[in-house]
């Protein structure tokens, strides 16, 4: 194995306008990570049309010691084909022992490609990084339906890649009086364009972001009618919840599939969380654990949610719905 | 066209009992006890091959599986469905949560019997859902890939996707080769064969290659450990639940 391989470089995604907020929880990691090894740096690489110039004063401050800047116009489709070949750029240029991408859609397809290209190992969908003697990284994630957690080493090759959900860390702070951070910007056109011809685009109203929402009803295969779905979308906006569903509801096309929870779909952690009709299988459940109060409501005495639930509510949820919304709006 | 399409064999992880889920175990952790089935993700993508094949008669479909099981079961449904090939990649080593030497077992074979016009996967399969396995395969073939389609369409020659992100709903045409991976397919289960079916394919089996996986550096488990948070479950009466819930509303 290589052994000049040191630091931790971070992709900030570029997302709205900004940086994606999971790429500055990893950055926060990363500058955390790093404070006990006076050797091991942090740079960061991000490809997009943010201007270079606002980013590196956005970034100042953040103990970066060097910013791989890819400009390139807004083209979704023409980025993503070119996003691996810019962060092995980089990787190629500051040789860092950990590259550390958030798990989005973009870092899902991201990481594997660079895992290849640069021969190494991937860890995906880590809940946990422990950073060793000599830059070995210890990655976490959940296995098997999250019933368990691995704990994994890339031993035999540099750099150790891994992916990490949003919403784990904490997001990075600045520090104050720092210097604006040592750049270099690479402008690229849309030349190199996406494989495939776009035959067409048709936007969606804005996704639900059920990963941020405190408090979320969700919906499973006790759920009847697409008709029906109204009525849980009625109770959820009376308490101020946000409305999402188990892969049953997606699959059918009855919801979009940013209001899905489990594996396939969404981790939430939301202060509230209330499951109608959900059985409550390990790929399901993968996507709860955070939450702080879950309270189901199962015809069922025996689904496997129960176990997963602070409180069970065995009894049918179009009977008790309306029967809870009554009373809250009595009070 | 020539389609190849991976799948992949799992354990059905709900019917693990619970208590097998809590103690330390070593990387060897096995759950042989639990049924099989056919991915939940990858039935949709096979489907999917089959609709192309109604749609363009004489398209070759060749199903492919990494896996150290015996899945005959399984083959014979395939065959029955309709895929003309079914092929079983036995790996002399135990790949479980390694999603780069699985890749390279199934681009290894792409290679050897393509080229194919499309290369089709599933998002995700378990144990360990990492999602890399089709991205990991389509950059060692040097493949363009597509993800999150949800329909594949042909006609007069021509394919389209139709990919669902979260906010938008687009349409692209593939130019072959190309890998796809799809995801919530609107199609998502496999066509049931009728008993005709099932009949002519009873003595068909699949074919088997034995072989080593590629010396890949790869992520390395150290240990498995417990995660399942468990909570008190506490039953209540649907008489006394809206009261409660209310309560709780209000100090949430």
């Amino acid at each position: 194995m290589d052994h000049n391989y040191s630091g931790i470089l971070v992709y900030l995604q570029q997302a709205g306008g900004g940086i994606f907020s999971g790429s500055m929880e990893l950055l926060a990691k990363a500058i955390e990570l790093t404070q006990e090894d006076p050797e091991a740096e942090v740079y960061a690489v991000t490809a997009g049309p943010l201007s270079e110039e606002g980013l590196a004063k956005q970034l100042a401050g953040y103990g970066i010691r060097r910013l791989f800047l890819y400009s390139i116009p807004a083209d979704g489709a023409s980025l993503h084909a070119l996003s691996a070949d810019l962060v092995y750029d980089a990787i190629c240029q500051c040789r860092p022992a950990v590259v550390l991408i958030s798990a989005t859609i973009e870092g899902r397809i991201l990481a594997p490609a660079l895992g290849i290209r640069c021969g190494t190992g991937v860890t995906a969908d880590c809940t946990g990084l422990r950073l060793e003697p000599g830059q070995r990284l210890i990655q976490t994630r959940p296995a098997f339906g999250g019933n368990v957690l691995a704990d994994i080493a890339t031993e035999h090759s540099r750099p150790q890649i891994a992916t990490v959900r949003p919403g784990i860390f904490d997001p990075a702070a600045p520090h104050s009086g720092s210097e604006a951070i040592p750049y270099e910007c690479t402008r690229l056109t849309a030349a190199n364009a996406a494989p495939f011809a776009l035959l067409s685009h048709h936007p969606r109203h804005p996704g639900i972001s059920i990963e941020s929402a405190d408090r979320i009803v969700a919906i499973g295969a006790g759920v009847r009618s697409r008709e029906d779905i109204q009525l849980f979308e009625d109770f959820a906006a009376q308490i101020g919840a946000v409305l999402a569903c188990s892969r049953k509801i997606t699959e059918k096309g009855w919801l979009t599939p940013d209001r899905q929870i489990g594996l396939s779909g969404r981790s939430v952690a939301p202060k509230l969380l209330i499951l109608c009709g959900i059985s409550g299988s390990v790929q399901f459940l993968a996507g709860i654990r955070r939450a702080s109060n879950i309270i189901a409501i199962n015809k069922d005495p025996d689904a496997p949610i129960r176990a997963a639930a602070d409180l069970f509510v065995e009894g049918d949820v179009y009977e008790f719905l309306p029967a809870l919304s009554r009373l809250l709006r009595e009070e | 066209m020539r389609i190849l399409v991976c799948f992949k064999i799992v354990r059905d992880l709900d019917n693990v009992i619970d208590s097998d889920w809590d103690s330390e175990r070593d990387p060897s952790f096995r759950i042989d006890y639990t049924r099989k089935i056919l991915n939940d993700a990858d039935q949709g993508v096979l489907e999917a091959a089959l609709l192309i094949s109604d749609r363009e008669p004489g398209t070759e479909i060749t199903a492919v599986t990494v896996t150290d099981d015996d899945g005959a079961s399984f083959f014979t449904g395939l065959f029955a469905a309709g895929i003309g090939n079914v092929v079983r990649i036995a790996p002399e080593e135990d790949l479980t949560l390694r999603p780069a030497a699985t890749a390279a077992l199934l681009a290894q074979y792409a290679a050897e019997t393509g080229p194919y016009d499309l290369i089709l996967f599933g998002a995700q399969a378990p144990p360990g859902d990492s999602r890399q396995v089709p991205y990991a395969a389509a950059e060692m073939l040097q493949l363009p890939a597509i993800d999150r389609v949800r329909e594949l369409m042909n006609s007069d020659g021509r394919i389209t996707a139709v990919r669902e992100t979260d906010t938008s709903l687009e349409e692209y045409e593939l130019l072959a080769p190309a890998a796809i991976i799809m995801e919530n397919p609107v199609h998502s289960y496999l066509r049931l064969p009728t008993l005709r079916e099932r009949m002519k394919a009873s003595g068909k089996t699949a074919e088997l290659i034995q072989r080593s996986a590629p010396a890949l550096p790869d992520a390395e488990i150290l240990g498995f450990r417990p995660a399942r948070i468990r909570r008190d479950g506490r039953m209540i009466s649907p008489e006394e639940a809206p009261d409660l819930l209310a309560d709780i509303l209000k100090e949430l």
